[in-house]
This record gives structure tokens, C-alpha cells and sequence, in this order.
């Protein structure tokens, strides 16, 4: 089964970089799922989005080197095993116009102001003063709609965003989109924030083009699914910065009232947030736009998981709605705060994977000696092979540097502290030690991978599928000496 | 065979009591530890946990094996002989002795090696 993953927006990029998260970390997934992603902004280089594709790269190319050689194919898949394939490597029927394989094909060829995207200046008279009545015109730079230059987005004004949102239906990406689609158990799903500019106009736009009369069979009948993300962060006061955060709400009602009589999907889901204490850089857009990640990214992420493990019969009665709660309103989450099914879908594999990061990140560059070490060659292969450089990257970047930001947010996700020993880095559950019961020490991490690669070297030839196996095993090792994990909340 | 081996180093000794009883069972004895050794390094210890298995122990377990050589040599040969003390022949046949136990732990090393998990790259 393939999903059609389209990601509107920053909010868009900055879930696809949660979900990216999740499925290196082995969240549950169906076993014959494809992901699809297809970032739609006109933003092209916002700080968030850019992010968002690296973390997309290193993933593709870490499952690449773990399963798609010779022997890949075999044994666990945990890390990184649902494909993330970008639209432009499928085939499309019709298809005009080559993609590439970026998840983030460019919208359009414009490039300018939006009175040049609409050509106002072709316009007569008096379409052109409509105009003015509909848009602000005036000389104030933060305000002046009809002024504003759409290489950053639309920052926070659905109103321009519809608009060109319009001309989606011509856009390459979108007749490339329809022309892979041919799969009935194929299934469509739609990141998109209310608040904001882009993914508050493109979501309403992109459901009507998808809900067509004329629109074609597989595509109509296939069923669809979207999570809205509703303000969970505040801004700091800029007043250089037309988007006004004292908006928000108001756009979120309307947005809400619109969404409840003209989208008609099989699954919506909503979330949202009391807005913390942390301000975020009011940024219009650009490649200053870097927001830290929030635990609500995570969780509209795994919507996008949730929507694919329903079974496709679950869907047909109409509209489906589905939010989201922890158990107690604090203002740091750990893994007691989450319900079972969060916990066991997503949660134990992050445990696994937060094992497995310290192990490659902090373990592994002190140990290069170690005969499994040398059986992988990674004392030369760890600093020049693109598998292990993209792991790396991945794991000691990007997924480190992802849990410190949700760490470090309001409302903060904290459930790691991967500067802590291994027997310590879980902070709801310390491995006890002792003179006899060492936990999991350097000793026990040199055992366990020993004997690992020992036993997979018959099976797995390949070093870099060797490697991924060894330590999914490592990491499932680590995770039995945790043993239970406490799941009452401490009295606040 | 063992004779020989010792023959090339030392030459023949008088006594031929060296040729008849005392070369062939040291050697053969000196084969066996070092094999023993070599076995428990890579085969028990090196397949059991990561302790004892790096390029130091290897060599602690090597001058064991030399040292066993020699002192059994020197007193196998003074029990065999009878002598008081040991003279320079006794002395070099300890000496090619722990020679021949370095050789082969170091020979049983290189096969045994890639049967070990955690020592199976040492000493190289």
C-alpha cells in the first residue's frame, strides 16, 4: 500500500520531520506500507523545510545500504523500515513533465510579488481596483498583501494563499501525482496547520481538486485522511513581521467551520496545544525559519501512522474524527503521560532507538578496534562510507538534536537524557546496578556486539546490512535489561 | 621429530639420553600446552565474553607459554639426567624450548583465531 503523503506548509515539513523520526525508529507500521511524501510550499528555502528533506536524504540512503543489497532483504527490519519514495521516482501515466526524486517538487515557476503572480498589471481598470478593495494595497511593507513576495510563502494569509493554491490543478506536481495514482488500496493523507498561511489555504484547495466530479476513479474512491495542526506555539512580538499571532485563534474558528461542511474526508484528525512559555522567532519565512521540534509535531505524526494501520473497511461511514490526550496536563511529558496504545506503537521503538543512538554515537567511535569492529571494517568505512556518514548524521544530528528540542519546548517531551549513561538515559526507569549487576556497561556493549556480528556474518555478507542488524539486536538487548518501564504518574 | 628440531639448534649431546627420552616427550608436551593455551584464549575466553582478548593479553598468554617452555624443558631434563645442576646444554634446550612454545602458540594463534567472536582479530 502506498501513501500519498502531502505535507502543506512549514507545519507540513516540520511533521514530515517527526514522522521521519518515527519510522527510523521502527514505529508501527503496516508491513506493506510505501510512504509517498510530497511537501507542497512555496517556500523553498524555509529553514524547517530544509531540514525536513535532509532528514528525508539520510534516511533513504541509510535504508538504501541496510536493506537493498543482496541480502537486505532478510532478517529484522525495525530502524528504518518503511520506504520514504519520493513522487517523482514512481511512474505516471501522462506524466509530462520529470519530477526528480525530491519529496519537495517546485510549485511554480513564479517568482515575485503576488500582484505579479495575479498580473495586475494586465488587468483593467476595474478589475484592478476589486482588487485593491479585496487586498491591503497600502505603502506599509508588513501589510501591503498585494506587495508581498511569494518566495517566502504567505505568511499566515490564507486569503493570497487560496489564490494560488488555485493554480494547483496545473502544476506539475499535482498532474504527476495523478498519474501515479492508480492503486485502489492506495491511500491519500494531508498535513496541514489552520493557523497559518500556506497549509491553511492549500488544505481546503488540495481536498476539492481530490473530491472532483471529473476527478479519476482510484484517486476518488481511495480513502483519504488529514490532521490539522491548530496553534500550539506563541511568537515573540515583531513588528516588522506581518504574520500576527493575535489572529490565530480567530482563523482557526473560521478555518474549523469551513472544514465542517466542505471536506469531506474519511479521517480527520486535530491537534493542538495551550501555547507554552517559549516564544518562537516571529520569522515570516525563509531560511530563518527554524522552529525547534514540539511534541505535538510528533503526535500529528503519528496520525499519519494511525490512518495507515486502520484497516481500509474501518473508513466508509462517513466522516471519522479523532483527537488526541495524554493523561495529565503537565507541562513536561514523559512516557508515563502517554496511553498504552501511543506507548507500544510508538514509544517502545523510540526507547530501542535511543538505545541504538548512544550506542552508534558514543559506544561505537571508542571501540573501532574491537574484532566486530574490524569484521565490519568500520575503522574505514565509519569516516568515507556513505552509509555510516549518513548515520551518523542522522542519529548524532538530527534524532539527538530533534529529542533536545522537544526537550527543551513548552510543552517539553522529555523523555531521554542520552548525556546520561546507558543505565540512566530513560528517565522513568533507571537500570539498577550493583557490585554483581553492572547494567548495561561497555562490557556488556562489547559482549552483545561481539556475539551478534559473530552469529549474523553467515546470513549477512553485506557489512552494511550486517551492521544494521547488529544493531537492532544491540538495541533490543539494551532494552531487555530496562525491563518494565514504570507507567504510573508520579504525583505532581 | 621433535629431536630433530632441537638437534638443529643444539646439536647432539653426548648423552644420548636427550635423543632417546627427553626431546621427543618435552616436545610433544610444549606442542600440547601451547595448543591448550591458544585454545583457552581463542576457543573459551574469546568466545565466552570481551575480557582477556586484546593484543596484551595475548602476549601475557604468550610469555606464559615460553615460560613454561623453558622451565620444563630445564626440569624434565635435570629429573631425566639426574644432574645436580643444570649445564649450558640443559640451559639452551630450556631456551630453545620456550623458542619452539612462542612458535607454536603463535601458530595455533593464526588457526584458532577465526573461530573466536571477541579475539578473532588478534593478534592482527
Amino acid at each position: 500500500m502506498k501513501l500519498f503523503l502531502f505535507g502543506i506548509g512549514g507545519t507540513g515539513a516540520r511533521v514530515l520531520r517527526s514522522l521521519t523520526m518515527m519510522l527510523a525508529a521502527g514505529a508501527k507500521t503496516p508491513a506493506d506500507l510505501t510512504i509517498v511524501p510530497i511537501l507542497l510550499d512555496m517556500d523553498m528555502q524555509n529553514g524547517d523545510t530544509e531540514r525536513s528533506l535532509r532528514v528525508v536524504d539520510l534516511y533513504r540512503t541509510i535504508r538504501r545500504g541496510a536493506y537493498e543489497g543482496p541480502t537486505g532483504s532478510q532478517g529484522q527490519k525495525t530502524f528504518f523500515a518503511t520506504p520514504l519514495q519520493p513522487l517523482g521516482t514512481l511512474q505516471a501515466e501522462n506524466a509530462q513533465e520529470r519530477l526528480g526524486d525530491s519529496v519537495m517538487p517546485k510549485l511554480t515557476d513564479h517568482e515575485g510579488t503576488f500582484e505579479e503572480f495575479l498580473q495586475v498589471s494586465s488587468m483593467d481598470d476595474t478589475d484592478r481596483e476589486l482588487l485593491k478593495l479585496l487586498y491591503d494595497n497600502s505603502a506599509k511593507p508588513t501589510t501591503a498583501e498585494l506587495k508581498l513576495n511569494l518566495s517566502v510563502g504567505f505568511k499566515g494569509n490564507p486569503n493570497i494563499g487560496s489564490v494560488v493554491f488555485n493554480a494547483l490543478e496545473d502544476s506539475a506536481v499535482y498532474k504527476y501525482f495523478t498519474g501515479a495514482f492508480n492503486d485502489a488500496t492506495d491511500r491519500i493523507f494531508i498535513i496541514s496547520s489552520i493557523f497559518g498561511g500556506t497549509g491553511s489555504s492549500g488544505f481546503p484547495q488540495l481536498v476539492k481538486l481530490l473530491q472532483q466530479p471529473n476527478q479519476k476513479l482510484p484517486i476518488r474512491n481511495a480513502r483519504k485522511g488529514a490532521v490539522t495542526v491548530m496553534p500550539y506555539f506563541a511568537l515573540e512580538d515583531n513588528t516588522n513581521s506581518s504574520i500576527d499571532q493575535n489572529r490565530f485563534l480567530s482563523k482557526t474558528k473560521a478555518a474549523l467551520s469551513y472544514y465542517q461542511t466542505q471536506v469531506h474526508l474519511d479521517a480527520l484528525y486535530y491537534i493542538g496545544d495551550q501555547a507554552g512559555g517559549k516564544l518562537y522567532p516571529n520569522v515570516e519565512g525563509g531560511a530563518q525559519q527554524v522552529n525547534n521540534a514540539h511534541v505535538v509535531e510528533m503526535l500529528a505524526a503519528a496520525a499519519v501512522l494511525d490512518f495507515a494501520r486502520r484497516p481500509a473497511d474501518e473508513f466508509g461511514g462517513g466522516k471519522q474524527h479523532y483527537e488526541f490526550g495524554v493523561k495529565r496536563n503537565d507541562r513536561t511529558l514523559d512516557l508515563p503521560h502517554f496511553y498504552d496504545r501511543t506507548y507500544n506503537d510508538l514509544l517502545e521503538p523510540l526507547i530501542r532507538f535511543a538505545y541504538a543512538t548512544k550506542f552508534y554515537t558514543d559506544f561505537l567511535p571508542g571501540h573501532l578496534t574491537e574484532a566486530f569492529a574490524r569484521n565490519l571494517n568500520l575503522r574505514q568505512d565509519i569516516t568515507t562510507n556513505s552509509f555510516y556518514t549518513a548515520l551518523q548524521n542522522f542519529m548524532g544530528v538530527h534524532f539527538r538534536g530533534w529529542l533536545a528540542e522537544m526537550a527543551q519546548n513548552d510543552r517539553a517531551f522529555a523523555p531521554f537524557d542520552l548525556n546520561a549513561d546507558f543505565n540512566s538515559m530513560v528517565r522513568s526507569k533507571q537500570i539498577e546496578t550493583g557490585f554483581f549487576k553492572k547494567g548495561i556497561s561497555e562490557g556488556f556493549l562489547r559482549d552483545q556486539a561481539g556475539e551478534v556480528e559473530n552469529k549474523l556474518q553467515k546470513s549477512f555478507p553485506q557489512n552494511e546490512a550486517r551492521f544494521m542488524q547488529m544493531l537492532i539486536e544491540v538495541a533490543d538487548r539494551c532494552r531487555e535489561k530496562l525491563e518494565t518501564v514504570n507507567r504510573q504518574l508520579a504525583d505532581s | 621429530m621433535f629431536t630433530s628440531l632441537y638437534e638443529l639448534w643444539l646439536g647432539q649431546n653426548d648423552d644420548p639420553i636427550y635423543a632417546e627420552t627427553i626431546f621427543n616427550p618435552v616436545g610433544l608436551l610444549t606442542l600440547v600446552v601451547a595448543f591448550v593455551l591458544a585454545a583457552i584464549f581463542y576457543l573459551g575466553l574469546g568466545r565466552w565474553k570481551a575480557v582477556f582478548y586484546k593484543v596484551g593479553p595475548w602476549v601475557v598468554t604468550l610469555i606464559v607459554a615460553a615460560l613454561f617452555g623453558y622451565a620444563y624443558a630445564l626440569s624434565y631434563a635435570l629429573d631425566q639426567t639426574g644432574a645436580d645442576e643444570s649445564d649450558a646444554y640443559m640451559q639452551g634446550f630450556g631456551g630453545v624450548n620456550a623458542l619452539y612454545a612462542v612458535l607454536y602458540f603463535v601458530l595455533f594463534s593464526f588457526l584458532l583465531k577465526r573461530f573466536s567472536i571477541y579475539a578473532r582479530r588478534t593478534p592482527v
